[in-house]
Formats: structure tokens, sequence, C-alpha cells
């Protein structure tokens, strides 16, 4: 196997997840989520030990990877933005049932049907929406190729290790971003391997439900999922990439949006004004500690998103009501532009 | 005179005696006693492992005594489809699923699973209505029939003619086996032991989808006594719900 491999945001995921051990994948053909089962297709005729499977509808995709994880496979299975009730419905499954689960969501623009184009307006609805049922899915935002394999790893280590399923966030335009990846430096290991499976042993008797009739015997479910939650949080702190320290001026941003704010912090550093970029490459959890680090010398942020402000509701907790805080907002399916955002900081700063 | 004594019936070794939920007369508790009998009189060694829906066979992993997996409404065959996908020649999938929850948001799955020949074997509950929702109408809830949500009797319009959805899985080649039974007559129970276990036979070599439909009665919901429930459905189901073998691997298509 190549170390080094010219791939897509998209491939680079499927190259990763093959390399973690991923057993099988379950997609129907959705703008992205295509190219990810396309590349898997072609590395399963290679012989390399993966099973493809294109479902009748992404839902009926979803469940199928619920039985296949029941009897041990360890699975990848990726929607896109329209998809993300029947990802939700699952994700709540998966999160009762204690199994790990790898869902890739491919973000496009929206609500509706929207366009193929890339947007991070579904963000709070993952968030958010894995929660049902006091339910948790950790929440991984890569932008690059390179990162997306990186989190691809980390979301199966995630994902068997605490036995849940975890998301990884990536958009449109990190689907389709392609660059030279160093596979060798991802490690691949410490991935779990050993859990009770149906259909396993002769003469064992083993049930998987998500039906607690019982008001105690509910009780003492959520009471364990409650403790694994709390240990979740306690081992995992979230993760993130920052660049430049000790300046006044911060900008925050992830996916694709991370990869122009850092060709504009270039371009402002060039321009003699030194900023920094903070990139949280996953939301949940988030790295709280990191980012309120990073925000002491901070007098001008700058959130930069492709959303109505979600992200910006996302960092709000952690930002002082003191702190000035621009909002960059580029929506429809639009990546926002390196000059667009190099002028609107210079002139923040001006009239500031 | 010395008296010889033989066993001729005993408690099937695949159920549990675990107090079952079902209400008097209600013919699930019939079909749980038959699967258990028909794994029990299987002749090759093989792990089975039960996929039940939503509804009133929701609580079946505490009724068998294999391994079972209870899926979310609707969706029991896709989890089916993804064990048998994982587990291969090891294991022998039986998916029990009531009519409300395979014919009305299961349907999808059913015939795409059905058009694929997954080796699945599969047996409906239809007791003409949701019965654990509170007996509402379902796919298969005969004309002017009395459910919660038409309390009028079902009108064919909005909500059409009663279909039998055998026939519809009959014009799919994918569709090895396909039988019904009426699970409230005492000949008919034991065709249906004999369908359900020849549906399981069938995949000894993965022989593909295997359909056994199972017409109950509902007592509670049709407000009757179980004797009465059962002349009523008897009558009403005459000629839209036949009973018989359709479909065997073996001849095909039975006229």
């Amino acid at each position: 196997m190549d170390k080094k491999r010219l791939l897509k945001g998209a491939e680079a995921i499927g190259e990763a997840a093959l390399r973690s051990g991923c057993t099988r994948f379950y997609g129907y053909p959705v703008p992205n989520q295509s190219d990810l089962m396309e590349y898997l297709i072609r590395e399963e005729n290679e012989g390399r030990g993966l099973s493809v499977f294109q479902s009748e509808d992404p839902l009926s995709g979803l469940f199928m990877a619920y039985g296949a994880t029941l009897a041990g496979a360890r699975v990848l299975t990726a929607v896109n933005s329209i998809d993300i009730p029947d990802a939700l419905r699952a994700l709540s499954y998966f999160n009762a049932a204690e199994l790990p689960l790898v869902c890739v969501v491919f973000t496009q623009s929206g609500p509706g049907s929207g366009n193929i184009y890339p947007e991070q307006s579904d963000t709070l609805a993952l968030l958010y929406g894995a929660r049902a049922g006091d339910g948790f899915a950790p929440l991984l935002t890569p932008s690059t190729p390179t990162t997306c394999a990186a989190a691809t790893y980390e979301a199966f280590r995630m994902a068997e290790t605490y036995r849940l399923p975890v998301i990884l966030l990536v958009d449109a335009a990190c689907a389709q971003l392609e660059e030279t990846v160093d596979l060798s430096a991802i490690s691949f290991r410490d991935i779990p391997k050993k859990r009770e499976i149906i259909g396993g042993q002769q003469g064992q008797k083993r049930v998987s439900t998500t039906l607690h009739l019982d008001i105690d015997t509910m009780a003492e479910k959520k009471e364990l999922l409650q403790n694994k939650k709390a240990l979740f949080l306690e081992k995992e702190t979230g993760t993130c990439l920052v660049e430049g320290e000790g300046a006044e001026i911060l900008l925050v941003a992830y996916g694709i949006s991370a990869v122009q704010a850092k060709r504009a912090a270039d371009a402002l550093v060039a321009d003699q004004i030194p900023c920094a970029l903070f990139q949280p490459t996953s939301l949940y959890p988030f790295p709280e500690k990191a980012f309120t680090e990073s925000l002491e010398s901070v007098k001008h942020l700058y959130v930069i998103d492709m959303s109505d402000g979600q992200l910006k509701s996302i960092l709000a907790p952690y930002v002082p009501e003191s702190l000035l805080t621009h909002h960059f907002e580029s929506l429809g399916g639009s990546v926002p532009r390196v000059e667009d955002l190099r002028r609107w900081i210079r002139q923040t700063l001006k009239s500031s | 005179m010395e008296l010889k004594l033989e066993q001729v019936a005993g408690f099937p070794k695949s159920l549990s005696e675990k107090p079952q939920h079902f209400c008097p007369g209600c013919t699930h508790g019939v079909n749980v006693r038959l699967i258990a009998e028909a794994v029990d009189a299987l002749d090759f060694p093989k792990k089975v492992v039960g996929v039940c829906g939503m509804g009133c066979s929701a609580l079946l992993p505490d009724y068998l005594e294999f391994d079972m997996v209870a899926a979310p409404p609707g969706l029991a065959i896709p989890v089916a489809e993804g064990l048998s996908h994982e587990l291969g020649e090891k294991a022998l999938i039986l998916v029990y699923v009531g009519e409300g929850d395979l014919y009305g948001r299961g349907l999808n799955a059913l015939i795409h699973a059905a058009i694929r020949g997954v080796p699945l074997t599969v047996l409906c509950a239809n007791n003409l209505n949701m019965g654990m929702s509170g007996g509402h109408l379902s796919p298969t809830t005969l004309l002017g029939q009395k459910t919660a949500t038409t309390p009028g009797g079902k009108p064919a319009n909005p909500y059409g003619i009663s279909t039998d959805f055998i026939r519809l899985l009959l014009t799919i080649p994918g569709v090895s086996f396909a039988a019904r039974f009426r699970g409230f007559t005492a000949g008919e129970i034991r065709k249906g032991r004999e369908y359900i276990l020849r549906g399981l036979q069938i995949q000894k070599f993965q022989r593909g989808f295997a359909f056994v439909e199972s017409l109950g009665i509902c007592p509670t919901n049709l407000e009757l006594p179980p004797p009465e429930a059962v002349k009523r459905v008897k009558t009403a189901t005459r000629g839209i719900y036949p009973s018989g073998l359709f479909k065997t691997p073996e001849v095909g298509r039975i006229p």
C-alpha cells in the first residue's frame, strides 16, 4: 500500500476506513456520498476485504448497518444533508443498543433539496439531533483530505472504544477537495476488536432490544448511558488546530471555511496584521479548554461560517460578552473567498 | 396390566416459560408456539437468529430461546438483511413482524428484500389492525371494519379496497416460498407449523426469500369474545385472504 496518495476528501475517508479495519459500507447514491461509495467499490474489487452494499433507500441502508454491526461488522455509512433525519433516527438506535458506527454526513445547501454546493447549515441539527433521548454522538469536523483521513481513524477508535455512533461532518467542498495525503502519519492502532455479537456461539442466547417497557429497567439503562457519557467526556476533550499565538485577532472556522480562513490569515500576516486561527476539528466534544486559552490575548474575534450564525452560537458559551465578535457568513453554496475575508477583516479593524 | 407410556408432545425447547403478555384469544401466542416448534423440528444444526418488529411482536425476545433482535418499526427487514450479510450461511434468520409494521412503513424494504432474494424466513402476523397501538387502521383492514381511526368502518375512499400482499409478493422472482394459514382453526394451525418449518428448511442452503403469513384475530380490538372473533374473521376474509401454499422452490408457483 502506498504511503502517499492523491485523494479527494471523500476518498481519503474511504482509504482511512479500510485501514481502520472497516469491513462493510452501506450507502445510497447521493452527491459526494457516491464518490466515497465508488472508491470503496474499486477497493473491494481489489480484494481489500470490505463489502459495499447499495441499499434501496438511505434509511434501509442505515438499519442494514445496524444488523451487520450486531453480527460483528465494523461499519461505515454515509448520508447527505437531506437524509439527516434518517441518520439521526439510526443514531438514536445505535446509541440505545450501544453499537459502534461511523456515519459520514456530507453537507450541502438547504433547507429542502437546496443545491449540491457546500454549506455548514446542518451542524446544529446534528449536534442537537444526536441528543434525542439523551443520546450523544461525537461530531468530528475535518477540513482537508488529510484531516478527513485522520478524523476517520479517530471516529473508528471512538466508536469501537465507547460503542457509540460517531458523526463525521464533511461539507461538499471538503469532500471534493484533492490533495496528497500521507497516510503513514496516522497510526490506525488502538481500535478494540472484541465485542459480544448476535448469531455467535451456538447454545448461548443473546438479545438486543431497545424497548424497555418497565420504568425501572429504562431508568437503569439511562443511568448506564449517562455514566458512559461522563466517562467519554472525561477522556475525550475535543481536538483542534491552532495556528499563531498571542495575536489580538483570532479567526475561528471549521471545514472548508477553515481552509479559506487559513489562507486569509496568511495573507493578513503578509500584510503585517498578526492574526491567529482556531480550527475546531471536533464540535462534540468541543475543545473548550484550548479555545478559552486561545482567546486570552484576543481583542477581535472573527467567526467565519457558511451558515446563519450556527458556529457563532456554538462558540457563544465560551466567549466573554466584552469581546468584539464579527461574523462572516457565506450562504447558498458559495465558499468564502480569501480576498473577501481579507477585505472584510481589514475594514472591520479600521472602523473599530 | 402394564401401562405403556409414550410422550407424544411436550413443551418446545425454543419456547421460554415466561408468561406471555398477549390478550386472551390472541393468535400471536399460537404463532410464537409454532415458531418454537418449527425451530425445534429443524433437522440441521444452524444458529437461529430471530428479528421482531414493533407492536405486539416486540416482546418476542422474552418468549423465544434463541438469539433475538428487536428492530425499530418498519425496519425489521433491513436489520435482518444486515445480519444476513454478516452471518451468511452461519445462521438462519427468522423475521416475525405484524402486518401494520411490515406492509405499512416496512413495505419498501420488504419488496426490495424479496427482489434480492435475501435468504430470510419471514412470518407476518396479519390480524387486520394495528393491535398494540390501540386497534388502528392497518394495510389489511377489511372494508367496513371498525378501527380506532375508522370508527364508522373502513371506507373504500380514501383507504382503498383490501389487498392481498402475498399476491403482490408472488409476482417477484426472488420469492422462493410463500404460504398463508389461519392461526385460529386447528387444521390450519397444523399446516402453519408445516409452512414455517418448510420456510426455515429452505434456508439450509440459503435458497432465497421465504414468506409465510398467519391470518389471525385480535379479539380485544374487534371487541368480540374470541369464538365470535374467529367466526367474524373467517367469514369476512373469505376470498380476500385465501390460505394455502402458493409457491415452493421445487414446484414454483402453485396454481
